[in-house]
């Protein structure tokens, strides 16, 4: 693959192949060794954003650290299957402690 | 805790200039922090509805990807879902808020979605999860770059944050307790040379009488 890709799915259930079929090349994996691989190749690439599953995105917190200092690739997650893990929103949580204190939410 | 100093008039000019340029420095960065608290605050409320809305719409999605998946076998969808109808490009800029970088993403839509695989044997649910999906696209473009910018500006703020209590509680009454010091020492010196030469007088008149 020559092509530079823009953006990328990685998830463990195949719900995430949707993402295949809207032109955002999609990896299925199930541990983190292969995901943190898959994101280093995918940086290696420019990829810009990187929608994770919400499990797999649990599952690399050092990954998201390395990855975090620089503004790409922009890892963020998603859920997969028919309910959330509320990943997300424990996310946004997270920032507006550290950034204000306490949570206003 | 003051610093080990030297009661000179030297050491005290110097510490005042040092102290007036803190005081600046830390109004500027409470300023700073503050307006980029208002940034954060929008940002963050933003981020927040979008996350929920598109939470809510992929679970919808995929519950419906599931139902397409049990009309059809596994293999079938995976061969309907392999090509994709056009790539997705996004352009990438940046922003500066508040001197931070931020990463502004702008999707290139290249008009609607054409479905790449037969309609013969796929589920109608496949069709629709997939247009669906295309349709949130946008949204989970803006996503990205609202979740990174809260990300990035939180970080920041929290940087900013210990600087300015460094400054207000640490540098700032070390500089003050450092100029009282100097100015009480030399005060003392002047009053015992003052004592000194009236002393002296004493004694010279005394010799002299």
């Amino acid at each position: 693959m020559k092509e530079r890709i823009d953006m990328a799915a990685i998830g463990k259930e195949d719900t995430i192949v949707l993402f295949n079929a809207i032109g955002i090349p999609t990896f299925i994996c199930n541990d983190k060794d292969e995901a943190d691989k898959i994101i280093f190749d995918l940086t290696n690439k420019s990829c810009r954003i990187i929608y994770v599953g919400e499990e797999i995105y649990e599952a690399i917190p050092e990954t998201l650290d390395k990855y975090s200092k620089s503004p790409f690739p922009i890892i963020i997650p998603i859920p997969e299957g028919i309910d959330s893990k509320g990943v997300g929103l424990k996310k946004i949580k997270d920032n507006v402690e550290k950034a204000i204190g306490i949570d206003i939410f | 805790m003051r610093a080990k100093v030297n009661p000179t008039r030297m050491e005290l000019t110097k510490l005042k200039r040092q102290l007036s340029v803190a005081t600046r420095g830390h109004k500027l960065l409470k300023d700073k922090q503050d307006e980029m608290v208002r940034q954060f605050m929008l940002l963050i409320k933003q981020n927040r509805e979008l996350r929920i809305e598109i939470e809510r719409e992929l679970q919808e999605i995929n519950s419906e990807f599931y139902k397409a998946r049990l009309k059809m076998n596994y293999q079938g969808i995976m061969e309907a879902l392999m090509i994709p109808s056009n790539s997705a490009k996004i352009k990438v800029s940046s922003k500066s808020i508040m001197n931070i970088n931020v990463p502004t993403l702008k999707y290139q839509d290249e008009g609607n979605i054409d479905l790449t695989y037969g309609f013969a044997f796929t589920p109608s649910e496949l069709d629709s999860s997939v247009i669906r999906l295309s349709k949130l696209l946008n949204k989970l473009i803006l996503l990205a770059e609202v979740e990174k910018s809260s990300d990035m500006l939180a970080k920041e703020i929290e940087k900013t944050r210990r600087r300015v209590n460094a400054i207000e509680h640490v540098m700032i009454p070390e500089m003050q307790e450092s100029i009282r010091y100097i100015t009480m020492k030399l005060d003392d010196n002047e009053r015992s040379n003052i004592i000194r030469l009236m002393k002296s007088k004493e004694i010279i008149l005394n010799k002299n009488n």
